[in-house]
């Protein structure tokens, strides 16, 4: 049996992070579940393996998703893991930000399924795989 | 009637009488020749014919006397049929038949016959043993020559003539028997037919006795031959007198005028007519009487151009003259009569100016007397008025302008009264900013007092200026002072005690008949409570639509997952009811969506970015985007646009909004086989959308509320729940906010259309904060 990829998800509401982290494991992959963006950071440094994607939420409770990215793109070995955010606001100006230091993708929280959003993540999975092979 | 055209008119009159005369002289005479003439041709024609037809009848008589004679015919009667010389004799007698046929081709027949009538030999064997004892061959021809009239011949079936004679002992006068011939009429007809010198109409024909024609007539042709009967005048002369007569009018047998004579030819009984029509003998007449009347018509023409030529060279002058009197009767003394002519009325003319002289300077005189004395009555009775006039002025302007004044006043005072207790801070500066005047407002915004602020410039550091970009007030006095125009903006001001505050500012410089800025006006008004309590209202929205946002994911995805069987397999029914959350979430999230929307519209901090957009592109983009609403209720949808639509400059994301809104309303309201139509023209400065469907419409009451926040009409609202009552005030945010216009027509249960129009050269762009859909 192959290794299932992991994919880093960082949410603060309870509940999304739950149905995320469900959905991830439907979809063969491995979640690693982080209600905050320092934990998620405790994580990268920690963990034996790094994930192959995060889903991050942009409106956090302490840091928010835009200081995290900043600190995963001043890592060299972080820089590399593919970001998508979820978030409930796409003002200009967020969205900018975001797209200007490497997320691959804004999403709009609520605008898309659950289905929709790990094809997406799924999608620069492979993207990783065949830019490797 | 003027004098030259009396000239013309008498000898005109005179010619043609002349002319008249002559030429009814010349036809009398020149008709009488001509009767004469075809008088002689007539009797001479017919004496010649007479003779030619005698002739002819004598010639062929004496052909058959000389057969008569013959005496082999004699020798042939004589011998007994018994002997062996009978056939002998009986060929000589056919030998000579034969030479005679040979020498006349119009001889048909010839034959003899015996004394008891019975025909002996014929040159047609068929004939031979005849009973001849009723023929005149026979009875007539053994009495001595014979000439038979023409006949109808049974034998030989055409017209025919025939002669006969005695066989005769020379001596004795013995009857051996009779020679008889049988001739065709050609030659006769022929002497008859040789063309006569009495022209087109001119003919000559026998009658018999019988009154009957013999011979073909030109007008009727071969079928009057021994059928029609003649009872002319001239005909029944000539059997009554039986004479040769000279020529005379009569009508003819067509009742044609004619000049005819008529000869009697005895040896046959016949009369032969010679004629010829009377109109044809005049016809040189008419000739002549043509030419005279071309000639006529000629000769009065030249007579009156000559006439008119001559006669205006003597009536010009004359009537120059005249209307030359006439000008000078209308009081134009200047007018000059006189002509360089020679004779008589030159003179005259030339006398006449010199009269008019003398008259004109006789009136200038008396003209110059009379204008003196008018002018001097004129000046006194002027001065006179001047003086009144003056005193009356002097008293009303001194009364208007005291009435004047004091209306002046009071409205001065009145709009001092306005301005002064007026909310808005009103300032009235000079060309160069120094206040002149400020109302009360002005201290209870700037906390500055009255005295404090007369004679300082407006807007100073030193007063409530000072904390914006030095550019800031740089642009604001080029517009106003270098532009002469009027300023609108906001500024950020400080009060006497220090806070800030935002002002809206509208300055406006008047200006003097030259052009020259006389004076400032500035009125302002603290926004600073409005513009936060929009502020908050707007955050508040946008901050409570966010936070929406995260419980409808959760709803969003844990219906999801159930629905997906990712929590374990679900019965119909509570997949029904899952579903049903699901699709309500849904509409919260679309209403959540909307409002946000609205609220970036109405605070005015939506980004306008446009780009040359291909509106075809777009709608068609939208259409694809709407194709599984369409197809799932059997809809057709089609797009037509202006063949030379060009890209337009719009924001596209926000355009894309209005046309999504406005199809999306058109499939839903509309039932299923259901057309919409998207039409884009365009006109010199619009472009102009619509979009039609044939739903459901709009009731005529709604019809004031359709673009209202939360509208929906009556009619549908029980028919699809789904729906927010916010597109269509998005849509109106959106071209409202695109310097466009929307309006819509409908008809309840047929349809509604909706236009909108964008402007040709584009919208511009506009900086923000937000834009839709975030």
């Amino acid at each position: 049996m192959t290794k299932l990829k992991s994919v880093m998800v960082i949410e603060d509401e309870t509940l999304l992070l739950q149905a995320i982290s469900k959905k991830l494991e439907l979809s063969d992959l491995n979640p690693i579940s982080c209600s905050g963006a320092e934990q998620a950071l405790d994580y990268l440094a920690s963990l034996p393996e790094l994930p192959s994607a995060i889903w991050l939420d942009y409106h956090l409770k302490e840091m928010d998703g835009l200081s995290f990215m900043q600190k995963l793109k001043a890592n060299p070995t972080w820089a590399t893991i593919p970001v998508v955010v979820v978030s409930n606001s796409a003002s200009q100006d967020k969205v900018h930000n975001m797209l200007a230091l490497g997320a691959k993708k804004y999403l709009l929280k609520a605008e898309y399924r659950l289905d929709d959003i790990i094809d997406t993540i799924k999608g620069f999975l492979s993207e990783e795989v065949t830019s490797i092979a | 009637m003027k004098i030259n055209r009396s000239i013309i008119f008498t000898f005109t009159v005179l010619f043609a009488l002349f002319i008249s005369i002559i030429g009814a002289y010349v036809n009398f005479e020149s008709r009488k020749a001509l009767i004469n003439d075809a008088d002689n041709l007539v009797k001479v024609t017919s004496e010649i014919k007479t003779q030619h037809v005698e002739s002819y009848l004598e010639s062929q008589k004496e052909l058959v006397v000389m057969l008569g004679a013959a005496s082999i015919f004699r020798d042939y009667l004589k011998e007994s049929t018994s002997t062996v010389n009978y056939p002998v004799l009986k060929q000589k007698v056919v030998d000579r038949f034969e030479r005679t046929l040979s020498g006349d081709k119009n001889i048909n027949e010839v034959f003899i016959m015996k004394p008891n009538a019975l025909v002996a030999v014929s040159s047609d064997p068929k004939h031979e043993g005849v009973d001849k004892s009723n023929d005149f061959f026979f009875t007539k021809g053994k009495l001595g020559p014979y000439l038979k009239d023409i006949y109808f011949s049974e034998v030989s079936k055409q017209r025919s003539w025939g002669l006969a004679a005695p066989i005769a002992d020379e001596k004795t006068g013995e009857l051996y028997g009779v020679v008889a011939l049988r001739l065709n009429t050609d030659s006769l007809y022929k002497i008859l037919q040789i063309k006569s010198s009495i022209g087109e109409t001119g003919e000559e024909f026998l009658v018999n006795k019988n009154r009957t024609f013999i011979t073909p007539s030109r007008f009727l042709g071969d079928s009057v031959i021994l059928s029609k009967s003649i009872n002319t005048e001239n005909v029944t002369e000539c059997f009554n007198k039986k004479d040769n007569s000279s020529a005379a009018d009569h009508l003819d047998y067509r009742n044609v005028a004619t000049i005819g004579a008529h000869s009697y030819i005895p040896e046959m009984e016949w009369c032969l007519i010679t004629k010829f029509d009377k109109s044809e003998v005049y016809k040189p007449v008419y000739k002549v009487n043509a030419v005279f009347a071309i000639s006529t018509i000629v000769g009065i023409l030249l007579f009156i151009l000559t006439g008119s030529l001559i006669s205006n060279s003597i009536t010009k002058p004359i009537e120059e003259l005249q209307k030359g009197v006439e000008i000078i009767q209308k009081g134009n003394l200047e007018y000059k009569v006189g002509t360089n002519l020679k004779n008589e009325i030159g003179q005259l003319s030339r006398q006449f100016d010199v009269m008019t002289q003398s008259i004109k300077q006789s009136r200038t005189e008396i003209d110059k007397k009379v204008e003196e004395q008018t002018k001097e009555i004129v000046e006194k009775s002027t001065d006179l008025q001047k003086q009144q006039t003056a005193i009356l002025n002097i008293l009303d302007d001194a009364e208007k302008e005291k009435t004047r004044s004091e209306q002046l006043a009071a409205d001065l005072q009145k709009f001092k009264l306005a301005v002064d207790s007026t909310e808005e801070h009103v300032v009235i500066t000079d060309s160069n900013g120094i206040i002149l005047y400020a109302n009360s407002a002005v201290t209870k915004i700037t906390g500055f007092e009255h005295s404090e602020i007369m004679g300082k410039k407006a807007g100073s550091r030193e007063l409530w200026g000072g904390l914006m970009e030095t550019t800031v007030y740089e642009n604001f006095w080029q517009t106003i002072k270098t532009h002469k125009q009027s300023f609108t903006g906001e500024f950020k001001n400080k009060r006497k005690d220090g806070e800030n505050y935002i002002a809206e500012a509208n300055v406006t410089p008047i200006l003097s008949d030259s052009g020259e800025v006389l004076f400032f006006v500035g009125i302002e008004r603290n926004v600073t409570k409005a513009k936060e309590v929009d502020r908050m209202k707007t955050e508040f929205i946008s901050l409570a639509s966010h936070q929406l946002r995260t419980p409808l994911s959760a709803m969003k995805w844990f219906s999801e997952m159930l629905l997906n069987g990712d929590a374990g397999p679900l019965s119909t029914e509570q997949k029904e009811y899952v579903n049903n959350i699901y699709i309500s979430n849904e509409r919260m999230v679309a209403l959540v969506n909307s409002l946000l929307n609205i609220s970036r519209i109405e605070s005015g901090r939506i980004i306008i970015d446009p780009e040359p957009t291909d509106l075809r592109l777009l709608v068609d983009d939208v259409i694809k985007e709407l194709k599984n609403k369409i197809d799932e209720k059997h809809q057709t949808a089609i797009l037509s646009t202006h063949p030379d639509l060009s890209k337009v400059n719009i924001d596209p994301k926000l355009i894309r909004e209005v046309y999504k809104n406005l199809l999306t309303n058109a499939i839903k309201y509309t039932p299923d086989k259901g057309d919409i139509t998207i039409f884009i023209s365009k006109n010199e400065d619009q472009v102009i959308s619509q979009v039609s469907d044939t739903g459901y419409g709009i009731p005529a009451k709604d019809k004031d509320r359709v673009f209202q926040k939360f509208y929906r009409g009556e009619n549908v609202v029980k028919m699809e729940t789904d729906g927010t009552g916010l597109g269509l005030y998005l849509v109106k945010s959106i071209v409202d906010s695109s310097k466009g216009k929307i309006w819509f027509e409908s008809s309840e249960n047929k349809g509604t259309t909706f236009w909108f129009t964008l402007p040709l050269k584009g919208v511009e762009a506009k900086e923000g904060e937000v834009r839709l859909n975030s």
